[in-house]
């Protein structure tokens, strides 16, 4: 079977800066993979460079077995038969939601085509304000018709941009879950460029943690989180801090304790490492005779966050489900929670 | 990414067009002998230049003081009638200065209104003789102060009202803060203003030549008109042109220091406007004498000569035949500049660097370069090319294009700022080439440039004198050329008739542009 997508070590420069550099992907039929990664770290840059709106110094790409970018071929983006949803739509202003929609369709006879816009139309919801304008949409309405006049086109290849970015935080989490369905529905392969953990777990078969125009690691989200390959992957993938420890047969001895590892034997016993601590991973306990000491709360509403501080003056993070009369200053005891294991790194 | 051929080209095309008129007048400044130097330096040209500076001078200081007050009271107080206000006050624009100068002739001068009046009334007086530097003055003044109306209320409407807050809350009174923040934050306003009103009085040639006030343009075309001496003239268009580059660095120094923008985000909130109290009617009282001087008066003035000429049963033959002239210039010319305009727009917009910006300047050319030097300058070219550009209609079509491209680059480049890229990404990753992308999206969204455009580049060829005079076939008569030569000889009743027309015509451009804003800037919809 071939790939929907590949990319062989695609590298960009802006000047001195360098944006993208050897990326490699490899992507399945189907499959939506985001790329996670803050602001400037190239995403965005190697989306385009995949649309074909920008182009890489370096590398290959080819879509659907078909070579679109290399040293000798530069297939333009219209050519490429993919499809872009933008972080701010770019929905045409002076066109209607319908005739948005038509824009990309060629198909003929007329009624062919009107049958199409209204198929997709209707996965999409929007029969309802086909003649509206753009800007008599509300946020939830533009996203959806970006992506029904994109998803029209039927493209091998779906990319979307930062495409949540714009709507309310009360929205997000029912587009994007809406949004997920209709791309499963239509069977489209997807990247979504995002800098939104939640965002990137809940809806990807396969997250790529992106930095500095890396990429560091590419695989399914939970494996992301619980086997981070690096400690940059560690910090990219979810809350954490880092303590120093030394490994013993098959925990870590740190300053909040002995930690049990996700990995024994991988390091020799005495090897001097770095310990990620999650905020769910340690359980708080109040006690007078404690040696950990609670720095700072910061209530959330849903949880509340505690910064402790250990002997060794490390300072982690521990989450609590509920509100709670804990206060700074109070003495406590850390433990690890029941499945609880932990990942290491020696530098 | 690639520049595209559709910009590529024509961009090409017009920087090399726009070239033409340096290089010859360069070249024939090069042919020129020991006499043309000695003929120029006997015939005091420093001293021309003196002349032309001066005027420069003043009418850019009167306008000042006619244009702050006025944007101030129209945009930031409550004035009565306002709004009214807003639209007359840059109604001058339409007057082309040798209208101006030929209804104050026709006041002022001998065998006017008032020496007949008091003739008439058997009194032994003559009108104090007014022309030259002073009539000129005060001619160009009350013409040419919109240009910096304009620029000082845009900058007034733009301000960011939470100054004056910040201002009265840190104790300061009202008048005062007017003067301590609103005036300091004018100054780009009135360096860009100001720079258009005095490359508007250095070029001028209508009024200077009607009122006898000897600058350099009027000095270029006696030169050219008594001895067809090309070295002399070039030399001196060449010298003139310097001069308005002198100028143009002179205000773009003192503007690049000079940055002021809105410091907060979010959307604006509208400002008070500033209590005039019993000041108000003394501010009325002010714009109605504005309007009188600049409008109301010369109208009245041509609709009296108008009705004598009626009376009197002036030979009007060629007055249809010179309007359809007249039209077909702006027509063809505003069609042509909005054609060049898109691509060059398009070009400094999306694609910056050097070549776009070597390309948007060279089509300033017609900016800096008075008009009367382009003209000469294609004059030279069309001689030398000969047939069948010389004395054809399409050689006068690329002088008034090259002159006013400037002109239409404007409003088309600020409505392409306005689109998002990503729109032609967008239709670009949905099928469509590079240049049916920008055709589908850009091109519709920027319907309201275009026509901005069009409108202002019409206005202004309806009203271009010295390229007309130069570069017309012998026998394509216009408006412009018959109100000149009228009124150069003093047939004021005669000269009436062509100027309403030009006025009415050009009124239509006018109302364009004036409704323009309201009309394109609010929201978005497009009619079906």
């Amino acid at each position: 079977m071939t790939s929907t997508l590949v990319c062989n070590n695609i590298s960009k420069k802006f000047g001195k800066s360098v944006a993208v550099s050897d990326v490699s992907i490899q992507m399945n039929k189907g499959e939506i993979i985001s790329i996670l990664g803050p602001s400037g770290c190239g995403k965005t840059t190697l989306l385009r460079m995949i649309a074909g709106l920008e182009n890489p110094d370096n590398g290959t790409i080819s879509i659907e077995g078909r070579e679109v970018y290399n040293k000798a071929i530069n297939i333009p983006s219209e050519k490429r038969n993919l499809g872009m949803v933008f972080q701010e739509y770019a929905l045409f202003p002076h066109l209607t939601v319908r005739e948005n929609l038509e824009f990309g369709v060629d198909q003929k006879p007329k009624t062919e085509k009107e049958k199409k816009v209204y198929k997709i139309a209707e996965l999409t919801q929007l029969i309802n304000f086909m003649d509206r304008y753009p800007h008599e949409l509300s946020g939830g309405q533009q996203q959806r018709t970006a992506l029904a006049r994109t998803l029209a086109t039927e493209p091998d290849l779906l990319l979307m941009d930062e495409p949540f970015s714009n709507l309310d935080a009360s929205l997000r989490q029912s587009v994007r879950s809406h949004v997920e369905q209709i791309i499963r529905d239509s069977g489209t392969s997807t990247i979504f460029v995002t800098h939104d953990k939640e965002e990137a777990y809940s809806i990807s078969d396969r997250v790529a943690i992106m930095s500095d125009g890396l990429i560091h690691q590419i695989a399914p989200p939970d494996q992301i989180y619980f086997w981070p390959m690096t400690k940059k992957v560690a910090e990219l993938g979810g809350t954490c801090d880092f303590i120093s420890g030394k490994i013993d047969d098959s925990v870590a001895q740190t300053s909040a304790g002995p930690l049990p590892l996700r990995v024994t034997s991988h390091y020799p016993n005495g090897t001097d490492v770095t310990v990620v601590i999650r905020p769910n991973d340690l359980k708080m306990t109040p006690s007078p005779t404690g040696d950990h000491t609670v720095i700072r709360k910061e209530f959330r509403g849903d949880d509340t966050i505690f910064w402790v501080e250990t002997p060794k003056n490390e300072i982690l993070r521990c989450k609590h489900k509920t509100h709670t009369t804990l206060f700074t200053g109070l003495k406590v005891t850390l433990t690890p929670e029941k499945y609880a294991k932990f990942n290491t790194f020696t530098e | 990414m690639t520049i595209p051929k559709w910009v590529m080209i024509p961009s090409l095309i017009i920087s090399l067009i726009s070239v033409i008129p340096i290089f010859y007048l360069v070249l024939r400044s090069l042919e020129a002998d020991q006499g043309t130097w000695d003929w120029i330096i006997r015939h005091n040209t420093l001293y021309v230049i003196g002349r032309s500076l001066g005027l420069t001078f003043s009418v850019t200081l009167i306008s000042i003081f006619i244009s702050v007050p006025i944007g101030w009271l129209t945009t930031s107080t409550n004035i009565p009638m306002k709004k009214f206000w807003t639209v007359v006050t840059v109604l001058p624009l339409v007057i082309p200065s040798y209208i101006g100068a030929y209804i104050f002739i026709s006041v002022m001068g001998p065998a006017g209104f008032i020496d007949q009046s008091f003739s008439i009334l058997g009194v032994n007086l003559k009108a104090p003789s007014l022309y030259g530097f002073w009539g000129s003055t005060l001619t160009l003044s009350f013409l040419s102060f919109p240009y910096m109306l304009l620029t000082v209320r845009s900058a007034l409407i733009n301000m960011d009202p939470i100054l004056l807050d910040a201002s009265y809350l840190l104790g300061v009174k009202k008048l005062h803060t007017t003067f301590k923040v609103i005036i300091p934050q004018l100054k780009t306003a009135l360096i860009s203003g100001g720079l258009l009103v005095a490359l508007y009085t250095l070029s001028d040639f209508g009024a200077v030549s009607l009122l006898r006030y000897k600058t350099f343009t009027w000095s270029i075309y006696t030169q050219y008109e008594a001895s067809f001496d090309r070295h002399t003239a070039a030399l001196m268009s060449l010298t003139l042109f310097s001069v308005a580059l002198i100028i143009i660095m002179g205000f773009s120094l003192a503007k690049s220091r000079a940055a002021y923008h809105r410091s907060s985000s979010g959307s604006k909130r509208p400002a008070t406007p500033f209590d005039l109290g019993r000041m108000k009617w003394l501010a009325f009282l002010f714009c109605s004498l504005v309007f009188i001087i600049s409008v109301i008066g010369p109208i009245t003035v041509l609709l009296a000569w108008l009705i004598k000429g009626v009376i009197n049963g002036e030979n009007l033959d060629n007055l249809f035949s010179m309007s359809i002239n007249s039209v077909l210039l702006a027509l063809s010319t505003a069609t042509l500049v909005v054609l060049i305009s898109i691509p060059v727009s398009y070009l400094a917009t999306r694609h910056k660097g050097i070549f776009s910006q070597t390309v948007e300047r060279l089509c300033f050319t017609g900016f800096a370069l008075p008009s009367i030097a382009v003209a000469l300058a294609l004059v030279f070219a069309g001689a030398q090319i000969g047939k069948p550009i010389y004395q054809s209609f399409w050689i006068l079509l690329i002088g008034c294009s090259i002159l006013f491209v400037p002109a239409g680059i404007g409003s088309i480049k600020t409505s392409i700022l306005q689109i998002n890229p990503r729109l032609e990404d967008s239709a670009r990753t949905l099928g469509k080439s590079q240049f049916v992308a920008t055709l589908k999206t850009t091109i519709p969204l920027m319907k309201s440039g275009i026509i901005m455009s069009f409108a202002t580049v019409f206005l202004i060829t309806m009203k271009e004198l010295p390229a007309v005079l130069l570069l017309a076939p012998l026998d394509f008569h216009t408006l412009t050329t018959a109100i000149w030569s009228y009124s150069s000889e003093a047939f004021f009743a005669r000269a009436a008739f062509p100027s309403i027309i030009i006025l009415v015509i050009s009124a239509i451009p006018m109302s364009i542009i004036l409704l323009g804003e309201n009309m394109f800037s609010g929201t978005k919809r497009p009619n079906h």
